[in-house]
This record gives structure tokens, C-alpha cells and sequence, in this order.
């Protein structure tokens, strides 16, 4: 019988998918096939050029004009990394800190208590960092006080406004030694010079060589007006150089290649 | 025959250019459903073309064979059974149309399921192609309109 002397159509039809139905079953994950599909594809190659040409074409402007996107993209993004890290090294180098001489470690005050105003602050730097009790302490070049108590990350400052605390000094102009002590206040005195020097107001104070661990020579202030006497004392007042009242960062002046104990 | 060479040929180079991009229309498809819409038409040559068309559609374009060949039979023996048994006065351009349209569903439903697509997949990929397919479906159907009117 031939296909063609089929009368019912649907018998066709019927046949049709019994052997579209074959095909699925033989022809699935054959090599067979494969190898029949690759050989189609060769033989379509020239007919379809001229679509895989327009495709290709169509695929590199695309690509051209998405990498055009991403490189304007990522121009916009450094642009703004650009001005964010400027903006960053300009505020580094306006925060720099000054290089400070050999043996002078800054430190930032921590604590400071209400009740001992003008007695004492903490600050930041310990025995670790080479402070050792005695050491000097510095605000705007000039003496603020005297280390206290140190721990190993800390220290205690004992202020010159303190009663307690007694730094001997000379007047540079006319090397007259005498004892500056704080009143308590907020205030700190020249004492125990000779009544019969008369001391101008304005002549500078600077540490006296009488310490091993208070070093000669750092400033202190200038001297003021002079108080009324009490007793065998002649006080001076004396014009501080730092400003104490607003103390937040300091230089201590450690001894280097000293070892905490 | 020429004109479906020509159909396969079109559509295989709508393939290759839109291939990923967007599903091709089966213009063959439509070519062998407007020979199909006419007075008396020849329908054994049109299921044995379908057969070759979906064969040849899937040695090219699909890992295995039969889907299309099958899918294209009997989405062309639907549409047969359905344009026959609508009296004559009502066969018309929108007819065709519809039925068009809906045998363009049914294959691309069908050849997403051989490919075990996930049926949100399927009913995406199916109404995208039913869209694409709108164009090439208006000229078909106007196509077969026009045959309609000349013939009467």
C-alpha cells in the first residue's frame, strides 16, 4: 500500500504523529542526531550568513553601547571616590599633627574632675609609652604640670593652679630662682623671692635646673602684678602661658630610651 | 513548495537573528493553516509538510527530533476540524485569525513542555510568541480573506 493511496486524511494524520512520536524516542539524547544536526547546521551556514552577520553587528553595538554605559557609570563613581578622598586628605593634612621634638609624647586629656578642677587631669599616655612620675607636661610649649600617678596606659597630671604642687623656677632676665605654686583657684603664684629684687611685670619663667626629672628651661608664663606680702612670702602673680581652662590635648616630656619600671 | 522553502527559510533566519532575544513566529505554521482555509483543500500534502517542516525545524534548532513535526500536525488538523465544521458563511478573516493564534499557542506550549519548562516559563514564552507571531498572523488571515472573497 502507498502513502499517497491512503483515502482518509486522518490516517495520515494518525501516521504522521506515530512517526513524529518515533523520532522523539530514537532521536532522544542520540549521538546520531547530533552528529545529523551538526550536518544541518554546515549545509544552512552560507543561507543563514547574512542573519548571524546582522546578528553579530546588532550584538557588538549593543555591547558598545553597554560597555559605553558602564565605563560612564564607573567615570561617575571614581569621579566621586575622587572628590570624597580628596576631601578626606584634605582634612588629614589640615588634622596633621605638628612633629613634636624628640621625647615629647602627645596626649589627650581623658578625664578631668569637676570637684579638682585645678588639681588634676588624665590623661591618654601610661608607663607603656615611657612616662614616668615627675615627668614634665607641656600645653602650647609650655608647662601645665607635672605627671603624678601613671598607669600603664595612663597617668595622672598634677596642674599648676594646684596647691599642692611646687616647680621650681628662674626668671630668665634676671635669674632669680623662686617656687611657683597654684592658689587653688585657678590662679598660680611666684613665691620665696628676695623682697629686695623688684621683679617687672612681663619678665618670662622658665623651669629651674633643680630636677632630674623636670627639665631646665621650659616656660612657664610671665610674671605679673605683685601681691600683697603674707608674712616672709613676697608672691608674684604669674600670667601662665597655656591656658588651662580649656586643656584638651598636652605633650609630656619623657626621657627617651628610659624604661618604665 | 516553493513558498514553503521560502516560509522555513524565513523563519530559520528570524531564528538565528533573534535567537535569546525573542521567540520566532512559526510562519511555516501559518503557511500550512491558509493552505488548509481554502474551498477544498488538499490536506494529506499539508500534514506530510508539516511533518518535514517540524523535522527539519527541530535537526536544526532542538536536541531532539519529533516535537515540532508533531505539534505542527496536529495543530493543523485542529484547525482543519474546526474551519470545516464552521458553516461557510461564517469563515471568515477574523476566524482565521483566531484560530491562528491559538494553534501558535498550542505549539509553543507544546515545544516549551518537550523542553520541560516550568509552566510559568511556558505560558511566558507561549504568549510572547503568540504576540511576535501577530503580524505574520494578520497577514495570513487577511491572506485567507482575501481567498474567501475571491472565491464567493
Amino acid at each position: 500500500m502507498r502513502w499517497d493511496r491512503l483515502p482518509n486524511p486522518w490516517i495520515h494524520a494518525a501516521l504522521a504523529v506515530i512517526l513524529s512520536l518515533l523520532f522523539v524516542v530514537f532521536t532522544y539524547g542520540g549521538d546520531a542526531f547530533r552528529r545529523g544536526s551538526l550536518l544541518f547546521s554546515g549545509v544552512l551556514h552560507w543561507v543563514e550568513w547574512p542573519a548571524a552577520t546582522a546578528r553579530r553587528t546588532l550584538s557588538t553595538g549593543l555591547t558598545w553601547f553597554e560597555d559605553q554605559q558602564e565605563l560612564l557609570r564607573v567615570n561617575r563613581m571614581l569621579r566621586l571616590e575622587v572628590l570624597e578622598l580628596r576631601g578626606r586628605a584634605q582634612e588629614s593634612v589640615e588634622n596633621v599633627e605638628p612633629e613634636l621634638p624628640a621625647g615629647l609624647l602627645r596626649a589627650r586629656v581623658t578625664y578631668r574632675p569637676p570637684e579638682r578642677w585645678w588639681e588634676e587631669v588624665r590623661v591618654d599616655r601610661g608607663s607603656l609609652d615611657g612616662v614616668r612620675p615627675g615627668d614634665a607636661v607641656l600645653s602650647d610649649g609650655f608647662l601645665v604640670g607635672r605627671v603624678m600617678k601613671v598607669a600603664s596606659r595612663e597617668c595622672w597630671v598634677e596642674l599648676l593652679t594646684s596647691l599642692s604642687l611646687l616647680v621650681p623656677v628662674v626668671v630668665d632676665a634676671t635669674r632669680d630662682l623662686g617656687v611657683v605654686t597654684g592658689t587653688g583657684a585657678g590662679g598660680v603664684q611666684l613665691l620665696y623671692i628676695p623682697p629686695e629684687r623688684e621683679l617687672e611685670e612681663g619678665m618670662t619663667l622658665s623651669t629651674a635646673l633643680v630636677s632630674e626629672r623636670l627639665q631646665p628651661g621650659i616656660p612657664l608664663g610671665k610674671i605679673g602684678r605683685r601681691d600683697v606680702s603674707r608674712g616672709a612670702l613676697f608672691p608674684y602673680e604669674v600670667l601662665l602661658g597655656a591656658d588651662l581652662s580649656r586643656l584638651y590635648n598636652v605633650s609630656l616630656f619623657v626621657r627617651k630610651g628610659e624604661k618604665s619600671p | 513548495m516553493t513558498a514553503f522553502w521560502a516560509a522555513w527559510i524565513t523563519q530559520d533566519l528570524i531564528q538565528v537573528f533573534g535567537v535569546g532575544l525573542f521567540p520566532v513566529p512559526d510562519l511555516v505554521l501559518f503557511l500550512l493553516l491558509y493552505r488548509l482555509s481554502g474551498e477544498s483543500p488538499d490536506v494529506i500534502p499539508v500534514i506530510w509538510l508539516a511533518v518535514m517542516a517540524g523535522l527539519l525545524w527541530d535537526l536544526r534548532w532542538a536536541s531532539f527530533a519529533g516535537p515540532s513535526s508533531m505539534l505542527f500536525v496536529v495543530a493543523s488538523v485542529i484547525y482543519y476540524l474546526v474551519w470545516i465544521n464552521v458553516p461557510v458563511a461564517g469563515r471568515n478573516t477574523f476566524l482565521a485569525l483566531v484560530l491562528m493564534l491559538m494553534s501558535q499557542l498550542f505549539v509553543s506550549l507544546g515545544r516549551v513542555l518537550f523542553a520541560f519548562g516550568k509552566p510559568q516559563i511556558v505560558v511566558q514564552f507561549g504568549m510572547m510568541q503568540v504576540v511576535l507571531a501577530l503580524p505574520a498572523v494578520v497577514v495570513a488571515a487577511w491572506m485567507v480573506g482575501r481567498n474567501l472573497r475571491a472565491h464567493e
